[in-house]
């Protein structure tokens, strides 16, 4: 592929993001005038005074901060997805293949069975427990006398599993009545939380990360080509490689403290960059954040908008992600692996 | 090895004499099961807490002799009955129940919890000659029904009819509310332990709110549990919010919640929690009903001017657990 022509791909990508982001402004259960809020919107940057619209009221504190949730989190689960199929060079790598995601669940709940109530004890939980997970992993893997990447992968599974029975003994010693329906109304995923608070916490992770990502990218091409290229390349591969976990780790913590799990998103979207762009991670790593935005945003559309009540969004996802990645496993066998 | 073998031959004893006893009564349960029960029951587990609350509710608490994993932890159940804490925990509804745990307490009857594998436990009871049965007391008119077949295995008709009237009582003056025209019926929206997790049709909580003189706007939705998004609570409109007594926050935060602004209920001010400090009368239990009539009296105050609220509440925690509500409560906080 030529560079002009990647280059236009992702033009247009982003072009469908914001078009895509701008209808979903306007789409819901509760119907707004459009004409409405764009005279409010007047006002709001004229003079800063409250509002008095219901409408408005609706628009703001409730669609938007949602909208670009869904957005952020979308983009950070595609990236952080690509990120991982290229540091352990496995195309099956994905945000829960290393314990992040189950460990930031047992942060939840823990945070929930300890009563931590307030803004940041869920999230802090979340995030500790994440990084503890990641840490896990990493270590044993590198204690482990096995040589290789797989390694990572496996240790990563053991870790999934022992927090995953932690969550589920936080449910067993749990009040029936108190604090479990709440833990499992918070892991069950979905958005219908999301405010202002959780964008600000989501985009105070999410631009650095994003950020060293995009400075990485380079390196993520030489690291999945192998560690003899990368080093033969000059990259140090050991430092690179727990900094970009580290920073995927600090990535994915909030968007599962604000959403819980929401499953094949990180999975499915590096493929499909992989497949509209190619696989040099210059355009396919923002390729692929930006079409995790756009995908989780029309898939968070039907889970809001097609029953009065909230479609969890897990099951949006996998019902929509889990055939069409069984698609790309049987038509596309250039997904960027095979080359 | 002695020692099993002289529990074998109990095992076996206890069976014999299942089969040739003929001082038992048969008791048809809540799912269908017929239970010969022996007459005089004097060792009773109970495996949920909505079972442990109606034992309670006749007065038989010192008969228990296991209790669920949550009732021993149960604030109601401690102030009355303090000895609570050291009985056995056999199980739990979630988790299931222990049969070893059970059978070596050797209880004359087991009350088990509906639903979860509920027949499959009584069967196994029952191959060890254990009587069981199971309750279901998941809406109002199960609550009344628990209440008499509880009396009629414990042997206690005339008490569970005194427990009874009391049911009655709230539900005579329940009618007031009940059968209002459409359009003085309040839009009422029930929240459970978060404020956008409530209930549809089919729970106890929908029935409260209708016999209330309200209208829940989830009914029209789907059954059991449903989660919602702020928009659709906008939309809806609600001219009363109620939490349940455990829901997880306070009323002040809603109340300024700028998202809710135009909300009818909360531009009123009209939210507030489910009582009671001592338990849920949100949950299925007997006290349901004093959750539904202060439901409805807080959303109709103008129907209610003669009805001696607090006098009512008294009596019937005086009538079901031989202490008044204000003196718990003084024991509570005390």
């Amino acid at each position: 592929m030529h560079i002009q022509s990647q280059r236009k791909i992702l033009t247009l990508l982003i072009v469908l993001l914001i078009s895509v982001f701008i209808i979903s402004l306007f789409i819901g259960r509760y119907k707004i005038s459009i004409s409405d809020i764009l005279t409010n919107m007047g006002t709001r940057i004229i003079r800063e005074e409250p509002i008095n619209s219901n409408d408005w009221n609706v628009f703001f504190y409730i669609r938007l901060p949602r909208i670009i949730l869904v957005t952020i989190v979308g983009a950070i689960l595609s990236m952080t997805g690509a990120t991982y199929q290229s540091v352990f060079r496995n195309p099956l790598a994905s945000p829960s293949i290393l314990g992040v995601s189950a460990g930031s669940a047992f942060g939840v709940a823990l945070g929930i069975l300890l009563n931590k109530e307030g803004l940041l004890g869920p999230y802090l939980f979340s995030f500790s427990f994440g990084l503890i997970a990641v840490f896990l992993t990493f270590y044993i893997s590198v204690w482990s006398k096995v040589k290789g990447v797989t390694v990572l992968v496996l240790a990563g599974m053991a870790v999934t599993s022992f927090f995953n029975a932690g969550v589920s003994l936080i449910q067993y010693l749990a009040d029936p009545y108190e604090k479990l329906p709440n833990i499992v109304f918070w892991l069950m995923g979905g958005f219908n939380r999301a405010g202002w608070r959780e964008v600000y916490i989501s985009l105070f992770t999410m631009v650095p990360g994003i950020i060293i990502l995009l400075i990485l990218r380079w390196h993520l091409n030489v690291m999945s080509m192998g560690d003899e290229e990368a080093i033969s390349m000059g990259v140090n591969v050991k430092w690179t490689r727990i900094l970009l976990i580290f920073v995927s780790t600090v990535m994915i913590a909030p968007t599962v403290a604000v959403a819980g799990q929401v499953t094949w998103i990180g999975l499915v979207t590096p493929h499909i960059a992989r497949y509209i762009i190619g696989a040099n991670h210059r355009y396919m790593l923002p390729a692929a954040g930006v079409l995790g935005g756009i995908l989780l945003l029309i898939m968070d559309n039907i889970a809001r908008t097609l029953t009065p009540s909230e479609i969890p969004i897990s099951i949006v996802t996998a019902f929509i992600g889990a055939p069409f990645f069984v698609y790309l496993l049987i038509r596309r066998r250039e997904s960027g692996w095979n080359q | 090895m002695k020692k099993y073998f002289l529990f074998f031959i109990f095992i076996i004893l206890l069976m014999l004499t299942t089969l040739f006893s003929s001082d038992f009564v048969i008791v048809r349960d809540m799912i269908g099961r017929e239970v010969k029960v022996p007459l005089n029951v004097e060792r009773i587990i109970t495996t949920y807490k909505p079972a442990t609350q109606f034992v309670f509710a006749l007065n038989e608490q010192d008969k228990l002799v296991g209790v669920d994993d949550g009732s021993s932890r149960e604030k109601l159940f401690s102030y009355i009955y303090p000895e609570i804490k050291n009985l056995t925990p056999v199980g739990s509804k979630r988790e299931g129940v222990n049969i070893e745990t059970i059978a070596s307490l050797h209880p004359d009857v087991v009350i088990l919890f509906p639903h979860n594998e509920a027949e499959l436990t009584a069967s196994k009871l029952e191959q060890l000659g254990i009587a069981s049965f199971v309750i279901n007391p998941e809406s109002l008119e199960q609550i009344r029904e628990t209440n008499i077949l509880l009396g009629k295995v414990l042997g206690l008709e005339e008490k569970a009819r005194i427990v009874d009237e009391q049911f009655e009582n709230i539900l005579n003056i329940l009618q007031r509310t009940k059968n209002l025209p459409n359009n003085q019926k309040k839009v009422i929206y029930f929240a459970n332990s978060e404020l956008l997790d409530t209930v549809g049709e089919g729970l106890l909580q929908n029935d409260m709110i209708e016999l209330a003189g309200g209208i829940n706007p989830a009914a029209m939705n789907k059954k059991g549990f449903v989660k919602i998004s702020p928009e659709q609570l906008i939309v809806w409109n609600p001219d009363m919010v109620v939490t349940s007594q455990l829901y997880r926050g306070n009323i002040d935060d809603l109340l300024n919640d700028p998202k809710y602004r135009y909300v009818n209920a909360f531009k009123n001010k009209e939210v507030y929690r489910f009582p009671s400090e001592l338990e849920p009368w949100d949950f299925p239990s007997p006290s349901s009903y004093l959750g539904m009539l202060w439901l409805a009296i807080n959303a109709h105050p103008d129907l209610f001017t003669d009805i001696d609220y607090e006098q009512i509440v008294n009596d019937f925690y005086y009538t079901l657990y031989g202490i008044s509500y204000n003196e718990l409560l003084n024991k509570a906080n005390n």
